[in-house]
């Protein structure tokens, strides 16, 4: 009688489905891990994208609402305090605040006379979010 | 045979989790970038806002400016001047080679490098001079033809509201036709003068071409060749604009923008123009009151308008006026109907009302002195309550509550018991703006009421929104009682200090604010109309009636138009390039009014913007 070509299977010993799942457990793992921190790498990015909208929001609105003769004379700053001293509609929207995708950005705004350019006014907005998240923008105005 | 499988599968995983983080990272690297690249435009507009700052004091500007900090340190910017790099060319006749080939004349090429958080960004900027028209520079009067003036006439010139610096106001004809009387000034009565502060400037050496009788003037030039007039293409820019939306109706004020009317027009009321107005007209154009806020108005014919009843304390209002045929400012008599009505009303009026011109002029001459001292009980002080409030108490001229108290009222309320005439209503509307209480505050309200609120936080955010021109009310009692409790007699027993004038520009700049205001604003000749900005013409220019100018008047005639007569003088016949003052007409030129002039249109404009 010939030898049969192919063996029978044997099927997977236990020791080796056991290294197999622990591997695979291991590298899952660590692909989790992984993937959650580029999630909130992401998100981080996202937040940070609309931080800036907000940001050129403001900006943009200062400009259609009037630019440098909106901008109050000498020095000071709007942190959203109640009560809060705005002076003929400044700052505008959407100081003190806008809340997008559930996450809220706070603005904040200091403005400055120039010092030598008796006809320049400097604005720097900050908007915050979460616990650290925090973008700048400045731009100045003349007449 | 599992072992393997589950490599595999992992190796799978590892490449497609490579794959997702690199796009996480991307993604933030790219968010990260596009946020200092935004930052960096921005600061490139902080660069541009200084820049235009820069060009208007001095328009040849041209020094390097390396890693300047923005004014709140967010970025800094460098702005080279070479062939390779930014070109000023604002000034110059013919191009100048730049970075992409010739800058044409009357524009800027400016190269902005910016850094923000250690990333650079560059953006090119093309300016120009959008109206063509050079900045002034002390040119209270030109004409090219004849300049006539009678009566009571000043002109003088100061930097801007808040400057203190005095300005030449020149009076300039460029004709060379070398006549008798090119330039000349008569009174009307035998009190009349005549003030120039600058040059008066003809071609010429006709001894009598320039007949100034007793005049005093600055200076005078007789140059060989004549200085060249400003060009506004005033036709050509009506021409290109009639497709704009039609003028709102008289009554509301007109918003940012630009709007025309293709044929003569009466604007009946004062036409307010707000935050930057462009209006073309194709005709003949009425205003049967003013033109005041910020904007320009071209109009392809003839222009007739009264002035204003007030004026702002800022040169953030000032309109630039371009008419290709003759203006005509008319103003109303109202001193003289002032006079009229006191004497008319007889009793306590004359004194009145002749003691109120007294303490116009008087409060003027003081503050005025060098080194007054301002204080909260001075001299000036008891002569504004005397004017705003029902005190005479103190008066340096006497304890007389019958002439001396309640001054501007008092005159309101006989005014108000007139029939209605344009007269009456435009100075009704004049006794408003000097002072018109506020209900609930009925000491505050006009020029000469007490600022508003009480203690020094409203004292000086009314000192803020006085300078930055939101107001006039409570002017004079603010900014005086400020300069008293900080640097006058009152300042050893104030908690305000020097250190308080800081954000104002100092005390310099303050007194300047109160004696420049007030020079325009004339008190003593309350019956005067302002008109606030540029006035440039290709016909002629005449002004009668206390008319009091803020800017300046170029009248640079088209030989092809005819010769024209005003309205309220209809027996003088006067030539395209042609300027006439009659009967009391101040010119005060204020170097920041007039290059500021034409709101939308102002000087310098961004044509084109590229980001690199």
């Amino acid at each position: 009688m010939a030898r049969p070509l192919i063996r029978p299977s044997s099927g997977f010993s236990i020791a080796e489905t056991i290294l197999a799942v622990g591997l695979l457990a291991v590298a899952l793992l660590a692909v989790i891990g992984v993937f959650l921190s580029g999630l909130e790498m992401s998100r981080k990015s996202q937040d940070k994208a609309i931080a800036l909208e907000v940001g050129q929001e403001f900006f943009e609105n200062l400009k259609t609402a009037g630019g440098y003769s909106t901008i109050p004379p000498g020095a000071g700053r709007f942190d959203g305090t109640v009560p809060d001293s705005q002076v003929s509609g400044f700052p505008p929207p959407p100081y003190p605040s806008i809340e997008v995708n559930g996450v809220s950005y706070e603005i904040i705004v200091h403005y400055e006379q120039h010092s030598s350019l008796a006809e320049v006014r400097a604005v720097m907005t900050e908007i915050h979010w979460g616990e650290t998240g925090r973008t700048t923008l400045e731009t100045s105005f003349s007449p | 045979m599992i072992l393997v499988s589950t490599l595999l599968l992992i190796s799978v995983l590892l490449m497609l989790l490579a794959a997702a983080l690199q796009s996480a990272r991307r993604g933030s690297f790219t968010t990260q970038t596009r946020a200092t690249s935004v930052s960096g435009l921005y600061v490139a507009e902080s660069a541009l806002a200084e820049m235009k700052a820069r060009f208007k004091i001095n328009p040849d500007w041209d020094s390097d400016l390396v890693a300047v900090k923005t004014p709140l340190e967010v970025g800094e910017y460098t702005i080279l001047f070479s062939r390779s790099e930014s070109v000023n060319n604002l000034n110059g006749s013919g191009t100048k080679p730049g970075p992409y080939g010739d800058v044409q004349p009357g524009c800027i090429l400016l190269r902005i490098h910016t850094t923000v958080q250690e990333r650079d960004r560059t953006v090119d900027v093309v300016l120009s001079n959008k109206n063509k028209v050079p900045p002034s520079n002390g040119e209270a009067l030109l004409g090219t033809g004849k300049v006539k003036m009678l009566g009571e006439v000043s002109l003088s010139g100061v930097g801007g509201y808040n400057d203190p610096a005095t300005v030449k106001a020149d009076l300039i004809s460029t004709s060379k036709a070398d006549e008798d009387g090119m330039i000349s000034w008569a009174p009307i009565d035998s009190l009349d003068s005549a003030l120039i502060t600058g040059t008066v400037e003809l071609p010429g050496t006709s001894a009598l071409a320039l007949d100034l009788g007793s005049a005093t003037v600055g200076d005078f030039s007789r140059p060989s060749s004549p200085r060249t007039p400003p060009v506004v293409d005033i036709l050509g820019q009506v021409a290109k604009n009639l497709s704009h939306p039609a003028l709102p109706a008289p009554g509301t004020t007109v918003p940012a923008g630009r709007y025309s009317l293709p044929t003569d027009a009466v604007y009946q009321g004062d036409l307010v123009l707000v935050g930057g107005v462009d209006l073309y007209v194709d005709g003949d154009f009425t205003v049967n009151g003013s033109i005041t806020g910020e904007g320009s108005v071209y109009v392809s014919g003839k222009t007739t308008l009264k002035g204003s009843t007030a004026i702002m304390s800022s040169a953030d209002s000032s309109v630039a006026l371009y008419s290709h045929d003759s203006v005509e400012l008319t103003g109303f008599e109202g001193t003289e109907y002032m006079k009229n009505l006191a004497d008319n009303a007889g009793g306590d009026f004359p004194a009145l009302w002749a003691n109120t011109q007294r303490d116009g002029r008087e409060i003027l001459q003081e503050i005025s002195a060098p080194g007054y001292d301002f204080g909260l009980t001075s001299a000036a002080d008891y002569r504004m309550a005397s004017l705003g409030q029902n005190e005479s108490y103190g008066h340096p001229n006497g304890n007389n509550p019958n002439v001396e108290a309640n001054k501007l009222s008092r005159m309101a309320a006989l005014l108000a018991s007139q029939p209605a005439s344009p007269t009456q209503e435009f100075l009704q509307k004049k006794f408003e703006f000097l002072r018109q209480p506020i209900p609930g505050d009925e000491l505050a309200g006009g020029v000469f009421g007490f600022y508003g609120g009480a203690g020094d936080q409203d004292l000086l955010q009314n000192v803020r929104d006085i300078q930055s021109g939101l107001t006039t009310d409570g002017l004079f009692d603010a900014v005086n009682d400020l300069l008293a409790k900080t640097v006058g007699a009152d300042a050893a027993s104030s908690p305000l200090t020097e250190d308080d004038l800081k954000e104002f520009g100092g005390e310099d700049a303050l007194k300047a604010l109160l004696v420049n205001s007030l020079s325009a604003i004339s008190l003593d000749r309350p019956g005067t109309s302002y008109f606030q900005g540029k006035i440039v013409t290709h016909g002629s220019f005449y002004a009668g009636h206390e008319v009091s100018i803020v800017g300046s008047i170029a009248a640079v005639g088209d030989p092809t138009l005819s010769s024209s007569s005003p309205i309220a003088n209809p027996t003088l016949t006067l030539n395209p390039g042609d300027i006439q003052l009659d009967g009391g007409t101040q010119v005060t030129y204020f170097d920041d009014v007039v290059n500021a002039a034409g709101g939308a249109s102002k000087g310098l404009k961004v044509h084109h913007w590229l980001a690199h």
